[in-house]
């Protein structure tokens, strides 16, 4: 079943032109990969489908629903874009509360479990701003997942993780793929991008399916 | 969706560092004025005192304080991306409305909420408890000092506090308005908090070299450095305040692009 729908979608920013008439069904439950050398839009390509920004021609489409028309933006993505985001006075704890206040259908507890599955003490006082930048990626991870959001939107996930938190995260993202929900993920790392079903690399202003690895991904 | 944001966010401010902060400025900056004024002069009546209470430091900081109240909380968002990742729980444009409500709202009360505290407190509690103030009724000969707004003293004490307060209030919302919409466009959020400030110090400045002090924003906000004047005068520099806000509020929305990203 088709989740996301990309139809002849162009892009141009700041005079480069990043996309034209792209086109791509992302179904559910399914792991996809971008990968491009640096500036090549992966982020821009994310920013799209989550309705940040919006494409010069063509159309995205959620469920069937045109963002930017019929959807002023995705619910029930959880997205990591360009960098993590924090309030940096507040413990993550804190940060993480702050957000799940706006929609209101997660508890305290369910935060802390969150924190706790990507390797975060929730207790701790420590504010992020004296965060190291592997917790801080956790942060971001943890915000992302915490609402058991359908649709993961994750931009170089894996930045900055030591080996350990990597394997975490990567088991969690298959157990996600597991329960049906949807991933896309970035990343420079070919070992990262073994987990997912599709690859696509970002290749002058198209998207090209390179093999999918969908065999060494559950070795 | 905008009045559940609007909830969320005042119970996202009502934070104990920014309650401690805002009871600082309702309660310790009056007193703090008061001390010296308290003094070393004669009074005719608590009105007075309450003048040269408001008159004293509260000009000088006024710039300051208004932005002082709510906007380092929106300045901590913007910085470290925090914005970014409420984007897809609630639309930004929601999401920067409601900053920009609450920012107007909290500088607005507690800056009210300062002058009549002031107000309470030179009439009802030192010459109740406290008794340092010099009260004695004016000589023959002696003159009382009009300054602008004191024509509504003939409407009562209590009419007067509450048009100047509002008067006050509205300047402090306008002036926090300015920087809120600066921080929106521009990418150096320290300059967008300091023009206000620079804006005030700077026009009383010139209007001063000018020799058109009555139109100088220190002397419309807190007209007690100089005599009475025509009330027309204290809209001119509002007045300009609200087509700079008007301009800024207008770059915002023809940028949304920029600032959206």
């Amino acid at each position: 079943m088709t989740i996301i729908s990309i139809k002849d979608v162009s892009k141009s920013f700041k005079g480069n032109v990043l996309f034209e008439n792209i086109n791509l069904d992302i179904r559910k439950g399914q792991i996809y990969g971008f990968v491009g050398p640096n500036g090549s839009g992966k982020s821009v390509l994310f920013k799209m489908i989550c309705g940040f920004i919006f494409p010069d021609s063509g159309e995205i489409s959620i469920d069937g629903l045109e963002i930017g028309k019929d959807k002023r933006f995705p619910e029930n993505f959880g997205v990591i874009i360009d960098r993590p985001g924090y309030i940096a006075s507040k413990t993550g704890f804190e940060n993480l509360k702050e957000l799940a206040m706006i929609r209101g259908n997660i508890s305290d507890k369910e935060v802390v479990e969150t924190m706790e599955m990507v390797g975060l003490d929730a207790q701790s006082s420590q504010k992020t701003k004296n965060y190291s930048l592997g917790m801080k990626q956790k942060l971001a991870i943890c915000q992302a997942i915490m609402e058991k959001q359908e649709v993961l939107v994750l931009d170089e996930p894996f930045n900055a993780l030591d080996v350990d938190s990597v394997k975490k995260v990567r088991d969690l993202l298959l157990r996600f793929k597991e329960e049906g929900r949807t991933i896309l993920l970035t990343s420079h790392n070919q070992d990262d991008i073994k987990i997912c079903d599709e690859v696509y690399r970002i290749n002058r202003s198209k998207l090209e399916l390179t093999l999918p690895l969908i065999g060494d991904s559950h070795s | 969706m905008i009045s559940r944001q609007f909830l969320i966010e005042f119970k996202r401010s009502f934070t104990h560092k920014n309650l401690l902060k805002w009871l600082g400025i309702i309660l310790l900056l009056p007193l703090i004025s008061f001390l010296p004024v308290s003094t070393g002069y004669l009074y005719f009546q608590p009105v007075d005192v309450f003048q040269e209470t408001v008159g004293f430091i509260i000009p000088m900081l006024f710039p300051v304080l208004v932005v002082f109240i709510y906007l380092p909380s929106f300045l901590q968002e913007q910085k470290n991306h925090f914005i970014t990742y409420t984007r897809t729980r609630v639309p930004l444009n929601y999401y920067i409305l409601v900053k920009g409500l609450m920012n107007a709202l909290l500088t607005g009360f507690i800056i009210l909420s300062m002058m009549f505290f002031t107000f309470i407190f030179v009439t009802f509690i030192e010459p109740n408890f406290i008794q340092i103030v010099d009260y004695s009724p004016p000589l023959p000969g002696d003159h009382e000092v009009n300054v602008t707004f004191s024509q509504f003293l003939e409407y009562g004490t209590w009419t007067y506090v509450l048009v100047y307060s509002l008067w006050v209030t509205l300047n402090a919302i306008v002036y926090s308005t300015i920087s809120f919409l600066l921080m929106i466009i521009l990418k150096k959020s320290f300059v967008a908090i300091s023009v206000p400030f620079l804006f005030y110090h700077v026009f009383n400045f010139v209007s001063g070299v000018f020799g058109i002090a009555q139109f100088s924003p220190l002397s419309t906000v807190f007209p007690f450095n100089i005599e009475q004047q025509e009330l027309w005068t204290v809209f001119v520099p509002l007045g300009i305040l609200l087509l700079c806000i008007s301009i800024l509020y207008l770059i915002v929305i023809r940028n949304k692009e920029d600032w959206m990203i």
